[in-house]
């Protein structure tokens, strides 16, 4: 992991114009961002919103209809022809982690993380895992490394696979609700470890539900409902004092919970 | 009398072993192949393809395997002639391979498609997720994972497999029945029960090795699913 912060505070993500539709229904229309470098986006709206289908797009796990993406010099115009390279290429720009882990669960929590530095970027075994060993111990979980999946607790599991994600040291690190899989009581293991990461200067984005934790670690917040960005800014402007009365209605439902 | 027929007709019958594990393990070799194919066919998008592989499927699924044999056994060498190339020096027991091999492939790609479509798609997305290609991904996640959930019926298959290698003698193919009947009607059917008793022992002793060699396998897939 870099621990030096971002000293140029360029643009690492550009979303122009993404639409997505599902059969006949339309999830995104039309969604437009751009994310600096070192900045942690949070993303914020109701189950349904389309957020998570937004997450999506950004690594073409989901294809966007039209509209462009480009992250960190690489760019797809969906609107246009794309070969597999190009998708390839993007996504190898990104790292995610998911709601529910998706460890390869016949891998050790070590040789998960290996996995993409070894298969994907070429290193030598030795390499990949003196440098997975790192990612396990910056998550706190160095004892754990010759562990298969399903002997990790929910809160470990999701900890190598921020491991996995970081140790790829991509441009973006992708979040699809990292918390809401897990037992109340490990969210805050995870939490921690996504905030350390986050203050290493890694480019992040968060799709959750936990307006707190946005509220903590975000450095920017969007609120997506509808398939349309409704609001967006600061924490202190979107969490604290929302300008739209649904982005109100929805913060001071969750706060009252 | 049973040791002297015993005496008599183990070094033949035993002399028979590799053709049966031949009989086996060439088909079962070609089956693992075409039908992981045909099980991408089966499970990818393209139409044509799909009910081409569904039709071949169906047929041999649908059809004894000894009407197969017989079907290519009588039939190859006529489809081969059409085309003026003579096949007819070809032994029976390349016959048996061809007719075993396409059979099994059908029934080894309907095992395969239920395996893959037990893989969790999380596992598929994970792979992409960390910059695996298709081929990363289907030779790192989709492959290993889908023979771990199919293993067992797949060991299901090569038993059978093993033991319809005693089909090949109804073509004149010699493996261990063969030889063994053969024996039989020389002696006018003297020990009869003897000999075919012994050949039972046989082909249970290398069902038994199979099925060894079977279960150590799938021990050795399924190390992560255990908790300690």
């Amino acid at each position: 992991m870099s621990t030096q912060k971002a000293s140029t505070n360029g643009i690492v993500i550009t979303l122009h114009d993404i639409h997505k539709t599902f059969g006949e229904h339309e999830i995104l229309k039309g969604i437009s961002l751009e994310v600096h470098q070192g900045e942690v986006l949070a993303i914020l709206g109701s189950s349904g919103s389309g957020k998570t289908t937004l997450l999506r797009c950004i690594n073409a796990l989901e294809i966007p209809a039209s509209g462009t993406v480009s992250i960190d010099g690489q760019k797809i115009d969906y609107s246009q022809k794309h070969s597999r390279q190009d998708v390839l290429h993007l996504r190898r720009k990104t790292a995610m982690v998911f709601q529910s882990y998706n460890l390869f669960r016949n891998k050790t929590a070590l040789q998960n993380v290996m996995e993409g530095l070894h298969v994907v970027q070429k290193k030598s075994r030795d390499e990949a895992r003196q440098e997975a060993r790192k990612a396990l111990a910056d998550v706190g979980l160095s004892e754990f490394e010759d562990r298969y999946p399903v002997q990790l607790s929910g809160g470990q599991q999701q900890r190598v696979s921020i491991a996995r994600a970081l140790a790829l040291k991509p441009s973006v690190i992708l979040f699809d609700e990292p918390t809401s899989a897990l037992d109340p009581e490990l969210v805050s293991d995870v939490n921690e470890a996504i905030t350390a990461v986050a203050k290493t200067g890694v480019t992040m984005i968060i799709v959750t539900h936990e307006i707190g934790f946005a509220r903590r670690v975000a450095s920017q917040v969007v609120f997506v409902d509808q398939g349309r960005i409704l609001e967006r800014g600061t924490p202190e402007e979107v969490i604290d004092h929302p300008k739209e009365p649904r982005v109100q209605a929805f913060i001071s439902k969750l706060s009252y919970k | 009398m049973p040791t002297h027929v015993l005496q008599s007709v183990l070094p033949g019958l035993l002399q028979q072993v590799p053709t049966t594990l031949l009989y086996w393990f060439v088909p079962s070799a070609i089956a693992l192949l075409l039908g992981t194919l045909l099980c991408i066919v089966r499970v990818g998008q393209h139409r044509v393809l799909y009910w081409a592989c569904t039709v071949f499927i169906s047929f041999f699924r649908g059809t004894p395997g000894i009407v197969q044999i017989y079907i290519i056994f009588f039939g190859l060498p006529k489809l081969f002639w059409a085309v003026h190339v003579d096949i007819d020096g070809w032994p029976a027991g390349a016959y048996f391979i061809i007719a075993t091999s396409l059979n099994l492939s059908c029934f080894v790609c309907e095992v395969l498609k239920g395996g893959y479509l037990g893989v969790d798609h999380g596992q598929i997305e994970a792979g992409k997720s960390i910059g695996f290609g298709r081929f990363q991904n289907f030779f790192r996640v989709i492959a290993p994972q889908t023979l771990q959930i199919s293993i067992l019926n797949l060991k299901n298959l090569e038993i059978d497999v093993l033991k319809d290698t005693s089909v090949a003698y109804t073509i004149g193919a010699m493996e261990i029945l063969g030889y063994a009947n053969r024996v039989i009607s020389n002696q006018f059917g003297v020990g009869q029960l003897w000999i075919l008793g012994v050949a039972a022992i046989i082909y249970f002793i290398l069902c038994a090795l199979l099925e060894l060699g079977f279960t150590a396998a799938s021990h050795h897939m399924e190390r992560h699913g255990r908790r300690s």
